[in-house]
């Protein structure tokens, strides 16, 4: 019991400094891609931890719009761009 | 110049904020022990499907309005020409979305059968339809679900129409709005569910084949 309690708090010390580092990488990176992959991580890390903190309604709703839609929105409105700086 | 009053708006904002969650009272009930004790008169056994359609049925229309809102603002910015040809042209992903699209749409099914009485339903359920609907599209499938359609623009709205409907009944049955009496809130539920799923997943699809199909006709 006491090194499982452990290891939840090793997992959730890692989440949450790799959700600030995430979050960091993605208002940073000059490259508008690697900032909709950055995004699209961080969907995923946070919705890890909806998890763990118990709300699976919202997990499951991160997952899904969060990560997956916003992402090929984000990707199609990346790709109009190209077209629009080229034209 | 501009760098620094950003700096300072975010600092504000940073010390605010933090201000306001160390002065949270420490143990704090919520309104758990409320819901869980009018449970047995919503209909539903999952705390958070009763208060999304049942206890706050009018936050969830207002949210309803908002996507279809947010659709007609997207449909603003589309050009009347458009053209139906998928980007990529990969065996793989078409013959993934073969084994795929068919799990997708039970587990879409599944997540709002069990949203009764376990975490799911109708958000969760629309938006993998939507993601299914994005994955045909992408593998090379023909698949017109663009708003000429007048079917297709029934879809969209029937979630909206359902909530007025509904609200117009409650109105006039128990004079208030939305308010379903134990015996017949889980009929409504189910409606309202059933509509919620098809609309959000039919708008979140259309919200990305929209600009999608925009950028094809470009190139």
């Amino acid at each position: 019991m006491e090194t499982l309690t452990i290891i939840k708090f090793i997992f959730d010390i890692l989440l949450s400094s790799s959700l600030l580092f995430i979050a960091y990488k993605t208002l940073t990176c000059k490259d508008l891609f690697q900032a909709i992959v950055f995004f699209i991580v961080f969907g995923l890390l946070i919705s890890v931890a909806w998890g763990r903190l118990g709300a699976y309604d919202v997990a499951m709703a991160e997952v899904v719009i969060g990560a997956g839609l916003t992402g090929a929105l984000l990707l199609s409105a990346l790709a109009k761009l190209k077209k629009m700086n080229i034209d | 110049m501009i760098r620094f009053f950003t700096f300072i708006l975010t600092g504000t904002l940073f010390a605010g904020l933090t201000y306001t969650v160390l002065s949270l009272p420490q143990q704090s009930e919520g309104l758990a022990k409320t819901v869980s004790a009018h449970i047995q008169n919503s209909g539903v056994s999952n705390p958070v499907t009763a208060v999304l359609i049942n206890f706050r049925a009018y936050d969830t229309m207002l949210e309803m309005a908002v996507l279809f809102i947010a659709l007609l603002g997207v449909y603003s910015l589309n050009s009347s020409k458009e053209e139906l040809k998928p980007l990529l042209q990969s065996p793989v992903l078409k013959r993934l979305g073969g084994i795929l699209v068919p799990v997708l749409l039970l587990l879409s099914a599944y997540l709002l059968w069990v949203g009764v009485h376990a975490p799911g339903g109708a958000f969760q359920a629309g938006s993998i339809l939507s993601s299914t609907g994005i994955l045909v599209f992408l593998s090379g499938w023909k698949l017109d679900l663009s708003s000429k359609d007048f079917f297709i623009r029934l879809l969209l709205s029937i979630s909206l129409l359902t909530f007025l409907l509904v609200s117009a009944v409650t109105l006039f049955i128990s004079h208030t709005l939305l308010e379903f009496s134990p015996t017949q809130a889980s009929y409504f539920i189910f409606i309202l569910e059933v509509t919620a799923t098809v609309s959000i997943g039919i708008t979140l699809f259309n919200l990305f084949f929209t600009i999608f199909s925009q950028t094809k006709e470009k190139s």
